[in-house]
């Protein structure tokens, strides 16, 4: 998609065209379900298409005031559903400049989440939505009185403003973070314990990492309700931060069977990650690599006879050793209540199988929208 | 660390309950439990301890530094 008011010089555009609004043929990449404004306008009726204006994509409004609908130069409405404009009313100052006739279309980059293009994962959370027939929520959050609200998604991204309506000034935490996979395998991450419960607003403002929402763990963690079926194939996705400096538990995920694929930090000395898995079948060595303060995505794959490590998309393969020791699923901490994490996770994906072929496109895919490395 | 020793798991739960009672959740909420109590097994002697927070600290009495011992797995 391209707005090309957006990539030229609006006063280039206005002399180049000369009018208010740009013409269909002068679109490019536009639609007929979109409308570009070129200079500050009043958008004062709309008929036809979706009246809820408010519901568009804002990744194509370069400005908007739901109270008058007030458009900047350059913004461009899009049908939430891709329904027709039939009828486009726009003022400035107040007087009629022009009908826009555009009409019909589809509306451009519909949705596709991770898990519509690499299904089939046994557990999936995440701040953005993942697949697109997934409607549940993104996480439960707690406030400071104790009252719980669960927090879903706007335009597939975590809903803030809900998130800060509810939680106000205060401090919100983390209850549930829930599964958007098909739920088969392994039920939401969950902690019950208040003083346990990750952050996601603290004093009235999102937790942020690159300036997206994170769930903050500091002497807090997450356990999952149901355990994952063990697997001695598994391929682990996960998006996180750290800013301590001591040994601290990324996740550990397994049965009580002692079978489990564990990944900690700093077991073999600060700035090292390493990774481990005891549901391959034979022996192969525990593998890890540097890893800076930050975020990163690490992966890893077990087979029944190797374990990969990734660290930004890179193959580590330094013996670093996880930390590991509960055959438990949770993230951020271990069942002892030590080595708790001192950073944040984004998004943690699981799958029982080999994910070797589609490995590097997924971590294109986390990396593209946390723009990690 | 700061907290609260307890030579049997007992009193562990004793003290959590002291504290929960204090406590009102919602019905229907998921949070069910305002702290926890964890076991220090590889210390010697071994105890259970409740650690310290804002809010435990009006209600338990007798906190204490103390070191958990890390075990090696």
């Amino acid at each position: 998609m391209v707005n090309p008011i957006n990539n030229d010089d609006a006063a280039l555009m206005l002399s180049k065209f000369g009018t208010k609004y740009l013409a269909e043929g002068a679109h490019t990449d536009v639609s007929a379900s979109q409308f570009v404004a070129q200079a500050a306008t009043t958008l004062t009726v709309l008929t036809g298409g979706d009246a809820a204006i408010s519901d568009n994509n804002k990744n194509y409004l370069a400005s908007m005031s739901l109270g008058s609908v007030e458009l900047k130069a350059g913004a461009l409405i899009v049908a939430p559903n891709g329904e027709s404009f039939k009828s486009i009313t726009v003022a400035t100052g107040g007087a009629l400049v022009a009908y826009n006739s555009v009409i019909e279309g589809i509306k451009p980059g519909s949705f596709v989440g991770l898990l519509d293009t690499y299904p089939d994962a046994a557990a999936a959370y995440s701040l953005r939505r993942l697949r697109t027939e997934y409607s549940g929520s993104a996480i439960r959050v707690r406030r400071t009185d104790n009252t719980e609200q669960d927090i879903g998604f706007v335009n597939n991204e975590l809903d803030t403003v809900s998130l800060l309506s509810f939680v106000g000034s205060g401090n919100g935490f983390v209850v549930k973070w829930y599964d958007q996979s098909t739920g088969n395998d392994m039920g939401n991450g969950i902690q019950t314990t208040a003083t346990l419960q990750p952050k996601i607003v603290d004093s009235g403002s999102v937790t942020l990492e690159n300036e997206l929402p994170v769930i903050k763990f500091d002497d807090s963690g997450m356990d999952f309700e149901s355990l994952i079926t063990n697997s001695t194939v598994r391929t682990v996705f996960a998006a996180f931060n750290t800013s301590g400096t001591a040994e601290q538990q990324v996740f550990i995920n397994g049965d009580f069977d002692s079978k489990r694929m564990q990944c900690s930090l700093y077991r073999s000395g600060a700035g090292k990650l390493g990774f481990a898995s005891t549901l391959k079948a034979s022996a192969s060595p525990d593998v890890g690599g540097d890893i800076a303060t930050g975020q990163s995505l690490i992966s890893a794959i077990q087979t029944t006879t190797s374990l990969e490590g990734y660290i930004n998309a890179s193959s580590v393969s330094d013996s670093n050793s996880s930390r590991g020791g509960a055959g438990i699923n949770n993230i951020g901490y271990q069942v002892s209540g030590v080595r708790h994490l001192i950073g944040g996770f984004s998004e943690y994906i699981i799958y029982n199988s080999d994910q070797s072929a589609d490995r590097s496109a997924i971590e294109t895919n986390i990396n593209g929208f946390y723009s990690i490395y | 660390m700061e907290g609260y020793k307890f030579k049997t798991e007992q009193e562990a739960i004793n003290a959590l309950k002291q504290v929960n009672d204090k406590v009102n959740f919602p019905e229907g909420s998921v949070t069910t439990s305002w702290t926890t109590y964890n076991f220090a097994a590889s210390n010697k002697p071994s105890f259970y301890y409740i650690a310290s927070d804002k809010f435990t600290d009006t209600i338990l009495k007798g906190k204490e530094l103390f070191e958990v011992v890390y075990s090696e797995n």
